[in-house]
């Protein structure tokens, strides 16, 4: 009995010290990453790609369901983006709150008739709107499919090289289109390019756009803070640096239409739509043999507001963790082979052995870890030991996050954020990190039973008063 | 199975020291704000004198002090931008930045290299163009592309020489390129270089180069194209003969708009109301009918900019037989309905 509970305990360790290794080493690439990209930033004149005529257009596909509200302000908020070529889209999901109605009111809508520019299904259409005051705003009215369906019916419709998705409660920095369109310039392969997304909550948005940042009051939005930078900075700039990303979040990304028309749109049949089409790009460009240049860019930005109640935050975890079981299991058929090159052979094992199976196994360390103390297999200074070297890993890797911050981007100006950032990275690793794993792992009881959907997102900062009203909103407003 | 609990050290002293660095280079940040401030006011004033001695001292110093030469030499008056250029050229501190920066071109980090690329080219230094334009075959994009920006810089006839080497390389995006080339200084180059051209590709791009740059030198080039060039370069030379809008192109123009290949057909639609006005309506209708989802959107578009000739056109396509046609031709009548219907303080906005 002992002798299989420490057994079981050397491989737990294992496990830990390899994925703990992992981490470390997608920190240190993002680090190395941020420092060339901050020594090189002066080379880039971004402000020339937001002026010069032949900068690609670009269609900002806005799915809103519910978003009665907010969806005015953020349109509002959209049209102030530093770009030349700009078209934004809002597809209605069928909302049965007075989304459209909100959008009508604003922008004076009027019902247009447009030939569809791409065979992707969606669900039926009830009607396009133009705005008679906004030229570049198109409207589509259709009945519920979810945001997957939504996004096809934008697509559908979009007449650009290049389409953004943003969610319809996000903000996006003035220069983001015009920095992360960088990417498809000097790399003529690129087919898709994601962005920053970071934490609204606590900061002051004027007109529309971010004023000033700073930390919130609530400790659970200062957790996703960190989890952010963590999981931006040194996650998936690492994977893009290794050529292997394979998430670019559904708040802000930067896609080639042809190429995502050509894989098919997306799916409409899994919560993890955005994950789902990054990993079939990959497959279907490699399986035509062109290249698949696919990229993280950490320096245009988009914000969003975190949950700031467990109950919401719970459900946005429980949908993540699925999604991402849906996307591997979908695509299983590249695993470990060479056809999809390093995506098959290393990303693709990484995330089912760390990241879909990872909280199953953290789960069953800590039950584990307690019964060999229990039992005396294992010395209670043998388990205060290996607690400890966790802990500190994970105070280790959100240090190494602060630090990349701090060298690159000092989103954070006061010394009072960053010392409510290093509180928060020890109250990350003393709960929160093993409650989301518990959290996580019931994801997989959920997708086993047959999946629950979306859920619903409830809101509580980014409100219309926040958010622009009219042409010229002057005062500024508080949230989070 | 037992650990020392002394073990905890090797991990502590680590911790402790990455808390220390995240501090600390939140108190040099802070600090280096100011003085960059400082700087930057001290090099716009010396640029305003036209004392070269500062910025010379800036450009050979590390990479903020580089970055803030830029800025204030970008954003600087022409006049007092031209100044710096003569008296640099005339010093012993001209020579110093020279001599550095040739080296800098060397080096094996790509941010070094593309900021002393950028450096030589906004101060125009003529000695070290060869060495830029060898950089826009660098290994890294930033580094192409900021080899370009400083050939632009230049302006001369060699510059340009090098930025179409550049697009005959395709490892830069051809239309950053081609915004860097259409100016009226690369005009004659480019005339001159366009028949020593095999590839029909980089011809197309300096066709959308000179369209850009508005030229009329250009137009002979341009017709001759029109017509006779590859695929690529009809397309390009259509679009530009609309930028140029000239109606001396329209026989071509309206010639395009039964192309065998639809792009050109589609530039040619979208070219058309700027160089053959009221004269395209019948050529444009019959457009409509293309099979072809661009020419048909485009060709609804130019009919909408052509006014009430060319809107009564669209009505007359609207109400035909061919129901593709009528579908795009109701879609530009009701954008164009929509327009006018808005009210005049939110149509200029909207401007």
């Amino acid at each position: 009995m002992h002798t299989t509970l420490q057994v079981a305990d050397v491989l737990l360790l294992v496990y830990f010290v390899v994925l703990d290794l992992v981490y470390g080493s997608m920190a240190v690439i993002g680090w190395t990453a941020v420092n060339g990209y901050v020594k090189r930033r002066p080379l880039r004149d971004y402000s020339r790609v937001a002026r010069s005529s032949l900068s690609p257009a670009i269609t900002i596909l806005v799915p809103a369901h519910g978003e009665e509200l907010t969806i005015a302000g953020s349109v509002r908020g959209l049209l102030l983006s530093h770009y030349p070529a700009l078209e934004i889209v809002v597809v209605n999901d069928g909302s049965t709150d007075g989304t459209l109605a909100a959008l009508q009111a604003e922008f004076h809508l009027h019902p247009i008739k447009r030939v569809p520019s791409a065979a992707v299904e969606c669900a039926p259409i009830r009607g396009l709107y133009a705005s008679a005051s906004t030229p570049n705003l198109t409207v589509i009215d259709k009945e519920n499919g979810g945001k997957a369906d939504a996004l096809n019916a934008g697509l559908r419709y979009c007449r650009t090289p290049l389409f953004c998705t943003i969610d319809a409660d996000t903000i996006l920095d003035a220069n983001a289109l015009s920095r992360i369109v960088w990417e498809f310039e000097v790399n003529p392969d690129t087919v898709a390019a994601g962005g920053i997304v970071r934490v609204l909550n606590g900061s002051t948005v004027c007109g529309g756009q971010v004023q000033d940042v700073v930390t919130s009051r609530n400790y659970l939005a200062n957790l996703q803070i960190l989890e952010y930078l963590r999981a931006f900075l040194g996650g998936r700039i690492a994977w893009s640096r290794l050529g292997m990303l394979l998430i670019i979040s559904g708040a802000f990304g930067l896609f080639d239409r042809r190429a995502v028309v050509e894989a098919g749109g997306y799916d409409t049949g899994t919560v993890g739509e955005d994950a789902e089409l990054v990993l079939r790009l990959h497959r279907h460009r490699r399986e035509q043999g062109r290249d698949c240049h696919i990229v993280f860019f950490p320096d245009p930005i988009c914000w969003t507001e975190a949950p700031t109640t467990l109950r919401v935050l719970r459900r946005q975890r429980d949908r993540w963790q699925r999604g991402l079981l849906e996307m591997l299991w979908k695509h299983r058929g590249m695993i470990l082979r060479p056809r999809y090159g390093a995506v098959g052979t290393v990303a693709m094992p990484y995330f089912i052995v760390f990241e879909a199976f990872g909280p199953l196994i953290e789960v069953s360390g800590y039950v584990l870890f307690g019964v060999s103390v229990g039992v005396g297999a294992v010395s209670w200074s043998t388990a205060l030991f290996f607690l400890m070297l966790a802990v500190a890993f994970g105070f280790a890797l959100s240090y190494m996050t602060l630090l990349i911050e701090e060298r690159a981007f000092q989103r954070y100006p006061s010394w009072r954020c960053l010392g409510r950032l290093i509180l928060t990275s020890l109250l990350e690793n003393l709960g929160y990190r093993q409650w989301l794993a518990l959290v996580r792992t019931r994801a997989w009881w959920t997708q086993l039973r047959g999946g629950a959907g979306w859920g619903e997102m409830q809101r509580r900062g980014l409100t219309a008063e926040t958010l622009p009203r009219g042409p010229a909103p002057d005062q500024p407003a508080a949230s989070g | 199975m037992t650990v020392s609990p002394w073990w905890s050290a090797i991990f502590t002293v680590p911790l402790v020291g990455l808390l220390v660095a995240v501090v600390v280079r939140k108190a040099l940040r802070d600090r280096a704000e100011p003085r960059r401030a400082r700087r930057r006011a001290m090099l716009d004033d010396a640029l305003r004198r036209h004392d070269v001695t500062p910025l010379a001292r800036a450009a050979t110093g590390g990479l903020w002090q580089q970055a803030d030469v830029l800025a204030a030499l970008e954003h600087g008056a022409p006049a007092d931008v031209a100044a710096v250029h003569t008296a640099l050229a005339e010093t012993s501190a001209g020579a110093h930045v020279e001599v550095f920066l040739r080296a800098e071109l060397r080096s094996r980090s790509p941010s070094r290299r593309g900021r002393a690329v950028l450096l030589a080219g906004t101060l125009r230094l003529r000695a070290l163009q060869h060495g830029v334009a060898r950089l826009h075959a660098d290994p890294h994009p930033d580094v192409r592309l900021a080899a370009c920006t400083a050939l632009e810089r230049y302006a001369t006839s060699d510059s340009a020489r090098h930025l179409v080497t550049a697009l005959a390389a395709g490892r830069i995006g051809p239309s950053r390129i081609v915004e860097r080339l259409a100016h009226p200084w690369a005009v004659g180059p480019l005339l001159a270089l366009l028949p020593t051209i095999a590839d029909g590709r980089v011809r197309a791009q300096l066709h959308r180069a000179l369209g850009l740059a508005g030229d009329p030198l250009a137009l002979p080039a341009l017709r001759l194209a029109a017509l006779g060039g590859t695929d690529e370069e009809r397309i390009c030379a259509v679009r530009a003969l609309g930028q140029l809008g000239d109606p001396a192109a329209q026989a071509e123009v309206l010639t395009s708009l039964t192309d065998p290949v639809w792009e050109v057909r589609a530039q040619a639609a979208t070219a058309a109301p700027a160089v053959a006005g009221a004269a395209a309506v019948g050529t444009l209708r019959v457009a409509m009918g293309d099979h072809a989802w661009w020419v048909r959107a485009n060709a609804a578009d130019a009919l909408a900019r052509l006014g009430p000739v060319g809107r009564a056109a669209l009505q007359a396509v609207a109400s035909g037989p061919d129901r593709y046609a009528a579908e795009r031709a109701q879609e530009a009548l009701w954008t164009t309905q929509a327009a006018d219907a808005s009210p005049p303080a939110r149509r200029d906005e909207a401007a």
